[in-house]
């Protein structure tokens, strides 16, 4: 018995190092990690929608070529979204092994993970082991994804900032005669809410005028807590708003507030929104059948360029993106996506490497974006392709399609799908430029002596935020009951901490 | 109770151990997989406990980070909401108590008494079906019903009422909603209590000419006391749990309704699914069970006073 048991594990042993050897032959570029010749694997835990059915044929495609390339195998895991937010933080608090991650403000927290020191400090081996990345994302991203002077994510650089607006149906709006170049904010939006329902009801419809309001997407401010919903807000003076606030303060608490509440309290008790609207936002899937069907006439976004263009392929009408404001560069913009490698990573020069290949190599974007050529897409003239493989594929029987795929890191240096504009990468310059850097661009609020109040407060937000800022109870009676609750949290502790860690 | 009514030879205790060890072993063994488990699973985690105590990051582990005091236990009572989410919690629980107790046991004798048993049968697979069904899918089923726009109710009533923004209506609702999925399981145990009744009590008693009410009234209902007091027991150890299910996806987690849908495990993921603390995680659980243990043993200290042989321990 024990012979034998002897005998097969020498046998393992052989064949391992015999697969071993057969790797590391196409291996061209020199090994850092110090082991010559061998295949790393890499375990890499993604996160994002949906998991499509070809996407192991995807990754062994994938490894073909970094196998070759910088001697790496992906052990690959891809999550939904909504899982993932609830799977990756358990088990890195339970102590799996991975050595990438993806990582953000919206999942599997960023900032938590990176104070608990999940993660690795990259920054000193960057510039080493992902050189071409680090200079290719802009530094003020880099700044921005900068926790107490250390860096523990790639951050993907795209938009740099956030703009938010309002996708209307612009088939709709012409049939309806509304003139949409006069709307600069909310407050003008309310005629053009008045005509379609004026209109729509005299064709024996009930359309709904806009849904998706949001407080701090319609009035913009620079959250300080990396969380916009969490008070601890500092005006941006270049929008106008806020003026009366000096330093940080509380944006529940302000003239903008209860303005911006009163105005979609009305639009809700005029008719112009749906009579549930924060059951109506909350089911999304129904709120674009809605949008496609003419069911919809607008709702608000947080807007990326080539957005519109997308919608309108997706709903097969004329979409027209009216904005509220100009982009803002905040530093949770760079926390919008970010591949972090494990603080127990066994190969973090390896993981770097490869990052550094989804981020400035075409082929391997390519791949991981749009799949296989010939069997997820077709290749359109020099840098485009065709999910549609010139439209005999339905995008719904697609095997493999992350047409934006930001989430794998940049999604310059890749081929675009044709039903983004020519010079999409042009409208993303022209979105940077012309951001807004936000005051305090690199701040990260250290939340661990305020974690008390941050839990109360959240839980009161919930209570009132959507509710209010939907427009569905009245602003006079429950703005004051809101304020009362959120003090009872502690939220002046929270500001004055906020105040603190500024420096301010 | 049977090894220890024989009364050991004097003078051979040693043997005896042995003896009654060697005679107990297949019963031993056959404990032994359930014992395992019980340790690995339930006691061993016990000693995650500290962790409400802790400041705790990764790279320290569980056992290697700072101690924290009682720092962990104050965002539980920090909002004026402490005595609401507590007030909501033991009062709907006590509520399905009561309900799911005299409920299934009306049902479990109605039951018994069809003379179809097929039909009985029946209608006990009707009443098991929803407490299969996952809270997410009995919300969805719920929405249909209550939705401002499509829902049934307002479809068929003509009203354009929002539920889901309807305070007063929501302790109804829940209450429907958890008796309506849970009743069938209850039913079963109660069920298989009366089905264990010996048949010669009912015969006596039909001899003695009593009715079908004095029959339930003097023999089924005194026959599942046991269960009954046992299962009101277990129930109220969980008094200071609720289920998440029911207060976060019934109501589709609606702002305008936490007043009287927030509850103990809803305040806590709420309050913590942003920082995702796990010291606090574990200050809230550590709590609830405090409060059930002391629950359980000063309900069977009462049960006891009352009538020694029914307390469960």
């Amino acid at each position: 018995m024990k012979k034998r048991l002897a005998g097969m594990m020498l046998a393992a042993a052989m064949s391992v190092s015999l697969l071993a050897g057969c790797g590391g032959g196409g291996n061209d570029t020199p090994a850092n990690s110090g082991e010559d010749g061998d295949i790393v694997t890499l375990k890499w835990y993604m996160s994002i929608n949906p998991v499509y059915p070809d996407t192991e044929k995807v990754i062994e495609a994938l490894n073909e070529y970094t196998r070759e390339k910088i001697g790496v195998e992906i052990d690959y895991t891809v999550i939904a979204n909504p899982d993932y937010k609830e799977k990756m933080p358990t088990m890195i608090n339970s102590g799996d092994y991975f050595d990438i991650c993806f990582t953000a403000d919206w999942t599997t927290n960023y900032l938590q993970f990176a104070a608990k020191d999940a993660f690795l400090d990259l920054s000193e081996l960057l510039p080493e082991y992902a050189g071409e990345t680090y200079d290719f994302i802009p530094e003020e991203l880099w700044k921005a994804a900068t926790v107490d002077g250390k860096i523990y994510g790639v951050p993907s650089y795209k938009e740099m900032g956030w703009q938010s607006g309002i996708f209307v149906n612009s088939d709709m709006a012409q049939e309806y005669g509304i003139d949409l170049s006069t709307v600069k904010t909310l407050e003008d939006y309310t005629a053009v809410l008045a005509a379609v329902k004026e209109k729509s009801q005299a064709a024996g419809k009930e359309v709904i005028g806009i849904s998706g309001l949001d407080f701090n997407l319609a009035v913009p401010y620079e959250s300080l807590t990396g969380q916009p919903t969490l008070p601890g807000a500092y005006a941006v003076s270049d929008y106008g708003y806020f003026e009366d606030q000096d330093g940080v303060f509380n944006q529940y608490d302000t003239q903008e507030y209860m303005d911006y509440c009163t105005l979609v309290h009305d639009w809700y008790n005029n008719g112009y929104l749906s009579r549930d609207p924060v059951n109506y936002d909350s089911d999304t899937a129904n709120r674009d059948n809605d949008f496609k069907n003419g069911n919809l006439f607008s709702y608000v976004i947080s807007y990326a360029p080539g957005a519109a263009e997308a919608e309108v392929a997706k709903t097969g009408h004329g979409v027209e993106f009216i904005p509220l404001m100009s982009p803002l560069f905040e530093t949770k913009n760079a926390m919008g996506g970010l591949l972090a490698v494990s603080a127990a990573s066994e190969y973090p020069e390896k993981a770097l490497e490869f990052i550094n290949l989804l981020n400035t190599d075409e082929y391997v974007g390519t791949l991981i974006r749009h799949g296989i050529e010939g069997e997820h897409y077709t290749a359109v003239g020099e840098d485009r392709v065709d999910r549609t493989m010139g439209g005999t594929l339905d995008p719904a029987d697609n095997g493999y399609d992350y047409t934006y795929g930001w989430q794998f890191g940049t999604p310059f240096n890749q081929k675009w799908d044709i039903s983004y504009p020519e010079n999409i990468e042009e409208l993303f310059t022209e979105y940077n430029d012309s951001a807004i850097t936000a005051p305090h661009i690199g701040f990260t609020l250290d939340n661990i002596p305020v974690e008390t109040e941050i839990a109360a407060i959240t839980s009161t937000v919930e209570e009132y935020g959507p509710a209010l800022e939907s427009g569905m109870v009245d602003p006079n009676e429950y703005i004051p009951k809101f304020l009362q609750a959120l003090s009872d949290s502690g939220v002046d502790t929270l500001l004055d901490e906020v105040s603190a860690q500024l420096g301010e | 109770m049977k090894t220890g009514s024989k009364t050991p030879t004097a003078g051979a205790r040693k043997k005896t151990r042995w003896f009654y060890f060697r005679k107990n072993l297949p019963l031993t063994v056959m404990a032994l997989p359930a014992l395992i488990l019980m340790v690995l699973f339930k006691y061993l985690p016990l000693s995650g406990i500290i962790l409400a105590f802790k400041r705790y990051n990764i790279r320290d582990g569980i056992f290697g980070s700072a101690w924290n005091g009682f720092k962990n236990f104050e965002y539980l009572f920090r909002t004026k909401d402490a005595w609401i989410i507590t007030r909501n919690t033991i009062l709907y629980n006590f509520a399905f108590i009561v309900l799911d107790l005299i409920f299934a046991v009306t049902l479990a004798i109605i039951l018994n008494e069809l003379r179809q048993k097929r039909a009985a049968k029946v209608f006990q697979t009707i009443f098991m079906a929803p407490y299969f069904m996952s809270w997410v899918v009995v919300s969805f089923i719920a929405y249909s019903l209550l939705s401002v726009d499509d829902g049934f109710i307002n479809r068929a009533l003509g009203l354009e009422v929002t539920w889901y923004s309807q305070q007063a209506a929501w302790p109804f609702i829940l209450i429907i909603f958890q008796i309506w999925k849970t009743i069938g399981y209850s039913t079963v145990m109660y069920l298989g209590a009366i089905v264990g009744i010996s048949d010669d009590y009912y015969e006596a008693a039909l001899m003695d000419g009593a009715t079908k009410w004095q029959q339930i009234r003097y023999i089924t209902l005194p026959a599942l006391r046991g269960m009954m007091i046992i299962l009101t027991i277990l129930a109220i150890g969980r008094i200071f749990y609720a289920d998440f299910g029911l207060f976060y996806q019934l109501p589709r987690n609606s702002g305008p309704l936490f007043p009287v849908t927030n509850v103990i495990d809803t305040y806590v993921f709420r309050a913590l699914k942003e920082n995702g603390n796990i010291g606090m995680a574990a200050a809230a659980n550590l709590y609830q069970s405090l409060v059930g243990f002391i629950l359980v043993v000063t309900s069977n200290f009462a049960v006891r006073k009352i009538d020694k042989d029914s307390a469960l321990f």
